[in-house]
């Protein structure tokens, strides 16, 4: 789904969050994912049922909420870390596209 | 079929239309005579000319699949894969215990994903291709349904997907037949569709063969005076087939034999070509069968409810059985109930026609036992009739020009 259904209004906020992370991978691909120990990197998308199409949604919306522009390395990602230490950087890094 | 010894049986069905959920409840509606037509509620159609379908009732996907399943598809795929999920479970069949490549999946479908692609169309043209969701991309095709059915079930035996209108219901039990005949163990087949959508149904109505009655009792009434189009539906089935001595040694009991498949084309919109192209559909069905015309007890008509499209159907019955033959011959369509519901009507005529050679009982035509007869048939309206059919003969017509034909028997006690 595009658009990802069930995802909220976009995020002002300046860092993206696990617990926010789980409602955008649960808009775009229904995958509930579990908040807690979504840091370790070990912790595989694939083997949490976010499948590269799903990855590439989630990836879309993640642009659409946070003022980043994210390219083929997060829609490459192989843990929701990875993905959540490249949005974090971007938006500590503050250069907005 | 003939010159094998490997016959297809249907062993499990799963069945959802507008009259209900699961074969057994399709099938008491249809016995009953009871429909499920009415006033259109998945997109706002008020100032539409087109107010009723016949919508499942209560379908809510996440009921029967998971989430990310129901993430990544079309209505029609859920219902294909709902519908699939109740055929294995009537089957008692599970698919990891079968030899590796020996179980295939054969589905139909004539309007594709179109309700998930329409909005992911909509958010194209309102905001822009970023807005497009990766899942379009595997959602909306024909192959949807076979490809999420095959991985949900590990199913790497024979598959395709037919595009054949409303006839793939019928051509996909009759592939899925010759598969078994040609050494494969298992195949799921049928149809399923969920074609009401905005963008759908104005590409339908502009054919002119949708009815635009606005009372459901009225709407849609096949081989009558008062015909004026047909009601489009959601909704399908899907079968499991299997050879018949491999399936009674694993303990499964047969529903029906698979005996014969034909078809045939008569070109878009020529319902006047069809009556020759259904009879020639049917013949082959028969011969495949070995059966004569004669052994047909009852005949699941196509019954597009267009005048000219009924005549022609009558004639193709004069065609096949002899003028004095197609006046007596039971003819039922128990789509007058549930509406027509494109590739699915077919495969639902097929869990209806396996139910009827089970209890002998013919399910009536729904709402047209008040009708003036346009054409003269014997058809069974108002209640069920206890026929005790041995071998059903069933038709369908798709509106781009297939016509095809499958005869179904009943299992009996062997082959």
């Amino acid at each position: 789904m595009g658009e990802c259904t069930g995802a909220a209004t976009p995020s002002t906020s300046d860092r993206l969050t696990y617990e926010q992370l789980v409602v955008i991978v649960r808009a775009c691909t229904g995958v509930q994912l579990d908040a807690a120990g979504l840091d370790d990197p070990e912790l595989e998308l694939k083997a949490l049922g976010v499948d590269s199409l799903g990855l590439l949604g989630v990836v879309a919306e993640l642009e659409r909420r946070y003022p980043v522009l994210l390219g083929p390395e997060a829609e490459q990602a192989v843990s929701p870390r990875a993905l959540y230490d490249l949005v974090n950087a971007q938006l500590a890094r503050g250069d907005r596209p | 079929m003939t010159g094998t010894t490997r016959r297809p049986v249907i062993t499990g069905m799963g069945a959802l239309a507008s009259t209900g959920i699961g074969a057994d409840v399709v099938g008491r509606a249809a016995r009953e005579g009871l429909s499920g037509i009415g006033p259109i509620t998945r997109y706002p159609a008020a100032g539409t000319p087109l107010s009723l379908a016949g919508e499942i009732p209560d379908f809510d996907p996440l009921e029967h699949l998971e989430g990310p399943v129901v993430a990544q598809t079309d209505r029609f795929t859920q219902l294909a894969l709902t519908a699939s999920d109740m055929a294995l479970k009537d089957a008692g069949l599970t698919p990891a215990e079968l030899a590796p490549y020996s179980f295939g999946v054969v589905t139909a479908s004539c309007a594709g994903g179109v309700e998930f692609g329409q909005k992911e169309i909509e958010r194209l043209w309102s905001r822009g291709p970023s807005h497009v969701g990766p899942y379009q991309s595997i959602a909306w095709f024909y192959a949807a349904s076979t490809g999420q059915i095959s991985i949900r079930h590990g199913l790497k035996g024979p598959s395709g997907v037919l595009v054949t209108d409303e006839a793939g219901g019928l051509d996909a039990l009759g592939c899925a037949g010759r598969e078994i005949a040609r050494g494969t163990a298992a195949m799921l087949a049928g149809g399923a569709e969920a074609p009401l959508s905005p963008f759908s149904m104005a590409c339908q109505f502009g054919h002119g063969l949708l009815s635009t009655a606005r009372d459901p009792e009225r709407a849609y009434l096949p081989f009558t005076r008062a015909a004026s189009g047909f009601v489009p539906a959601e909704g399908g089935a899907m079968a499991v087939v299997e050879e018949e001595r491999a399936a009674r040694a694993r303990g499964a009991v047969p529903r029906a034999v698979i005996l014969g498949h034909g078809t045939a084309f008569a070109g878009m919109l020529r319902f006047d070509r069809s009556a020759e192209a259904l009879a020639a559909a049917a013949r082959m069905a028969l011969a495949e069968a070995g059966l004569s015309p004669a052994a047909v007890d009852v005949v699941f008509a196509d019954a597009l409810g267009v005048p000219e499209a009924d005549a022609a159907e009558v004639r193709a019955l004069r065609l096949l059985f002899g003028a004095r033959r197609a006046e007596e011959v039971p003819v039922t369509a128990p789509k007058a109930g549930t509406g027509r519901a494109y590739s699915g009507a077919g495969a639902l005529d097929v869990t209806l026609a396996v139910l009827s050679l089970e209890q002998g009982l013919v399910p009536p035509a729904p709402h047209l036992d008040g009708a003036e007869p346009a054409l003269p048939l014997n058809l069974v309206t108002g209640r069920a009739r206890p026929l005790r059919p041995r071998t059903a003969l069933l038709l369908a017509r798709g509106l781009s020009g297939s016509c095809s034909a499958l005869v179904l028997q009943r299992a009996g006690d062997g082959p």
